[in-house]
C-alpha cells in the first residue's frame, strides 16, 4: 500500500454516516529500531477538508497573516478531525471506506496543539 | 492518542519535500510513501518512492506510473529498484529531506543518465563547452 491510496479513503461513522475523505496522515516516529532510528508508525488520519488552506499554509497555525484570507480558510480547519488508526474498524479495500469503531473525533485544531506539545524538533521548517 | 516520539504529517511534512543526498545534491522530491504492515496490525512508513512513475500512480494514473515505473528500470542497469528509497537511510526531515545515498544511485536523473550516454554523447560536437 502507498500513502497516496490512503489519501483516496473515504471515512464513516459506525453508523455508515460519511464523515469526509482522508486529507492528511499523522506519523509518529515510535516504532521498533530499522537501521539507526525508530520506524516511522501510521498513528492517526486527518478526515475531512483541509486541502487548499493546507496548500497555502493557513492550517495548523503556519501562516497568520493577510488576516483577511486567514479568517476565511480557518472554518474550513474547523470541518476537518482527527481519527486515531487504531479506531478503524474495517478497511473496505474495493469501495475505498474506512468504517470507524463507535468513537469520538478530535478536531483538527485541538490535535494540533498536542502535537506541539510533544515535537522535539523534526517535520516542521516554520514555526 | 498523545504520542510520544517524532510526529510529522505526510501530506504537510514529507510528500513533494526536496530529496538531497548526502553531499548536500538535490536528487528529487518525495513522490509518493511506501507503507507496510506489521505482524501486530500496525502500519509503518518503510520507503520514499521517488520518480515519474510514482508521481503519475499518485496523481491517480496508476497504468501510466506502472509503464513508467517498468521503463526506469529498463533503463538502469541494475535489478534494484532505485526509485525506492528505504526510510532507514533518511538521516533528517527539515525544509529538505536529507538521505544517506549517493544522488547517482538513485533513479531520479535516469532518463537524463540514458540520454547523455545513449544519444548526446554520440553527436560530434558535444564535447564542446556552449561559449566556445
Amino acid at each position: 500500500m502507498r500513502i497516496s491510496d490512503l489519501l483516496r479513503y473515504s471515512v464513516v461513522s459506525c453508523d455508515n454516516e460519511p464523515l469526509g475523505r482522508v486529507s492528511d496522515v499523522h506519523i509518529v516516529q515510535d516504532g521498533p529500531i530499522v537501521g539507526t532510528q525508530a520506524a516511522f508508525r501510521v498513528n492517526a488520519l486527518v478526515v475531512g477538508k483541509a486541502g487548499l488552506a493546507e496548500r497555502l499554509g493557513y492550517i495548523r497555525n503556519r501562516v497568520r497573516g493577510p488576516w483577511l484570507i486567514s479568517a476565511m480558510l480557518k472554518p474550513i480547519e474547523r470541518k476537518a478531525s482527527v481519527v486515531s488508526i487504531a479506531d478503524v474498524a474495517e478497511w473496505d479495500e474495493t469501495n475505498r471506506v474506512l468504517r470507524l469503531s463507535p468513537t469520538t473525533l478530535t478536531p483538527l485544531a485541538e490535535h494540533v496543539t498536542s502535537r506541539l506539545e510533544n515535537r522535539p524538533g523534526i517535520g516542521r521548517a516554520h514555526v | 492518542m498523545k504520542p510520544a516520539g517524532n510526529v510529522v504529517y505526510a501530506n504537510l511534512d514529507l510528500l513533494d519535500r526536496q530529496l538531497r543526498d548526502r553531499h548536500g545534491v538535490l536528487c528529487g522530491n518525495v513522490d509518493d510513501l511506501e507503507l507496510q504492515r506489521s505482524d501486530n496490525g500496525d502500519l509503518y512508513v518503510t520507503a520514499i518512492l521517488a520518480g515519474a512513475g510514482a508521481l503519475a500512480y499518485r496523481m491517480g494514473r496508476r497504468r501510466l506510473g506502472e509503464w513508467v515505473h517498468r521503463a526506469s528500470q529498463r533503463l538502469s542497469d541494475t535489478d534494484a529498484d532505485r526509485g525506492r528509497i528505504p526510510m532507514e537511510l533518511v538521516m533528517d526531515i527539515g525544509p529538505a529531506i536529507d538521505l544517506a545515498v549517493e544522488a547517482d544511485d538513485l533513479a531520479t536523473h535516469d532518463l537524463e543518465r540514458w540520454t547523455r550516454q545513449h544519444i548526446t554523447d554520440h553527436i560530434p560536437g558535444h564535447d564542446r563547452r556552449a561559449n566556445q
